[in-house]
């Protein structure tokens, strides 16, 4: 369970967040809110990528230890090299966080073909493919996925629907979050719909 | 007939006038980017103008008056191109409109296209312009013994294409010229000059390799490799003016050997400012894939790693300017790299005082030694 507990959020005079307190119980959860609510911030915030004027966050009653090792993110707002190919990019991801080279998945998604493009040459659908094998790969407990069907393809949606059917069958205290404005394919996958 | 005319004169002035709001907005984008530069280009190079243009005309007389020594003139000639595009690559964008271009597409024929890209091109070319005013002031006569600088001048123009169109093919051809101007083979200028011209007309068949493609990025070493590979643009022109500065003080203190010690804390100014002006970059690609990192859990590795290009730099400058040029004090050797770490911190930390900084430390060194 990840439990949010009095967050504060501002940037600049904006105020995000101004003592938000949640409780995500449910192990697959699809938050839903209209755009430039704070989605994406607060995916950031949990996965320890984005700093906070104060509160906390529990992961299972625990404060995060090693955030790259607990949390996988997936997310637009996290530039990936653009100068590099979708290849070297999972390489140096794999290399660096001593993951083994994630066949399956990239067998599962097509993506095959597109491994040696230029990542800022690939379209939005295969960059978002890109995201989603970098965060699957690490097969981290947590897992937060920012819109991960937006500019996929039928076909990859429903292997992705698969993945994440199958992800948490050997994680008892994981968790998977997105965010999502078209929920209803997910929630016919056990996801659980809930407000910001 | 007439009425189809008018009308597609009509249209190319719309583009024309189109191609020319672009250019002067991108060329003035362009100059706003140099804003940390502004003072110091005012106060230093703003004040040797004068100087600057002489000494342009100065070795451009160098390439039309070298049949007693073809291979120094050769050697200008080849620096001079080098100059020119690495000129003509930064402003390629303005003169391309590169980031509309699909969108020109959408409204003019290609052929229109080229036509505004070449006549945006010839606008740009100042060091084309400055051969032609040299150009038209030759008599008959002189042409007759200098006909070599026609060729130098359709190099000109030619690079400017290739600058254009196929920048892989002037990277080769100014590879393969380099060591044709290196060789020591006694040819005259008009060999030199069909030499060139043969050289990149070969270059523009050679299929384009991609290194990067090649390369196994595993590593915060090789992701920077790659970096410096794909943008190799960043270090080219910081390594041609270095090179105009290694030319200049050689020619100085062939010229005024009493100024030396003036000289070495010139090139040594210069040399700091070069390399850790390439922290701006690192810096901007640190910024840009910080939380990249951070998931990697590297973010201080990373971060670390942005000041390791500009100091490897900065160390290989300093080393070709002892081998090559010449010796500096030990003292001011330590105070350079004192003042690369200072300025490198600036860039990082504060970078619009960086210029400000510059120069004072210069004006400061400059005024212990006189």
């Amino acid at each position: 369970m990840i439990e949010v507990i009095g967050l504060h959020k501002q940037f600049a005079e904006n105020i995000l967040y101004s003592g938000y307190s949640v409780q995500f119980c449910a192990p697959k959860i699809c938050i839903e809110a209209p755009n430039g609510l704070g989605k994406t911030t607060l995916l950031m915030m949990l996965a320890e990528l984005e700093s906070r004027q104060s509160g906390q966050i529990f992961f299972s009653g625990k404060a995060l230890t090693e955030p790259h090792k607990q949390v996988a993110i997936a997310s637009d707002r996290i530039a990936l090299p653009d100068f590099l190919t979708a290849k070297q990019i999972i390489n140096l991801s794999a290399n660096t966080l001593d993951c083994s080279w994630p066949t399956t998945i990239i067998d599962g998604f097509n993506f095959n073909e597109f491994l040696n493009t230029r990542f800022d040459a690939l379209s939005s659908g295969n960059q978002k493919k890109c995201q989603l094998i970098l965060a699957l790969m690490r097969d981290a407990p947590y897992l937060l996925l920012d819109e991960p069907s937006a500019a996929l393809d039928q076909s990859s949606i429903e292997y992705l629907l698969v993945l994440l059917d199958e992800y948490l069958i050997d994680k008892p205290e994981g968790q998977i979050i997105i965010t999502c404005h078209e929920p209803a394919p997910f929630i016919k996958y056990g996801f659980e719909c809930m407000p910001l | 007939m007439i009425a189809n005319l008018k009308q597609s004169i009509g249209q190319y002035r719309s583009f024309l006038d189109y191609r020319y709001q672009a250019y002067k907005t991108e060329l003035t984008q362009l100059l706003l980017q140099l804003k940390n530069f502004g003072l110091l280009f005012l106060v230093v190079l703003g004040s040797a103008l004068l100087g600057m243009i002489l000494l342009f005309f100065l070795g451009l007389g160098k390439i039309i008056d070298s049949s007693d020594a073809p291979q120094y003139g050769a050697q200008m000639a080849w620096f001079y191109l080098l100059l020119q595009s690495v000129m003509l690559g930064a402003m390629k964008s303005a003169i391309k409109n590169s980031q509309q271009r699909l969108f020109q597409r959408t409204i003019v024929k290609l052929n229109w296209l080229k036509l505004m890209d070449i006549k945006l091109l010839l606008l740009s070319n100042g060091w084309l312009l400055a051969s032609l005013v040299i150009a038209l002031d030759l008599t008959m006569s002189q042409w007759l013994r200098v006909p070599h600088f026609l060729l130098f001048m359709l190099l000109q123009f030619g690079l400017g294409v290739l600058c254009l169109y196929k920048p892989t093919a002037l990277i080769y051809g100014l590879s393969f010229t380099l060591v044709l101007v290196l060789l020591p083979i006694d040819i005259t200028p008009l060999v030199y000059h069909c030499g060139f011209i043969v050289l990149f007309v070969l270059s523009i068949f050679l299929p384009a390799i991609s290194l990067n493609d090649r390369l196994s990025v595993n590593s915060l070493f090789t992701f920077w490799l790659s970096f410096f590979l794909q943008h190799s643009w960043i270090l080219v022109w910081r390594v041609a003016l270095l090179l105009c500065v290694f030319m200049a003080v050689t020619t100085l203190l062939n010229e005024r050997n009493d100024l030396a010690a003036i000289f070495s804390v010139l090139a040594v100014a210069f040399i700091v400012l070069f390399t850790s002006s390439l922290q701006f970059d690192c810096g901007k690609l640190r910024d840009k894939y910080a939380l990249f990192f951070q998931l990697n859990n590297q973010q201080r590795l990373f971060f670390i790693s942005q000041f390791i290009p500009s100091c490897l730099f900065f160390f290989i400058s300093m080393l070709s300017y002892l081998m090559f040029v010449a010796n500096i004090q030990w003292l001011l050797l330590s105070l350079s790299v004192a003042w690369c770490t200072l300025q490198l911190y600036i860039a990082q930390k504060k970078p619009a005082h960086y210029a400000l900084a510059w120069m004072i430390t210069t004006g400061v060194l400059l005024a212990l030694i006189t």
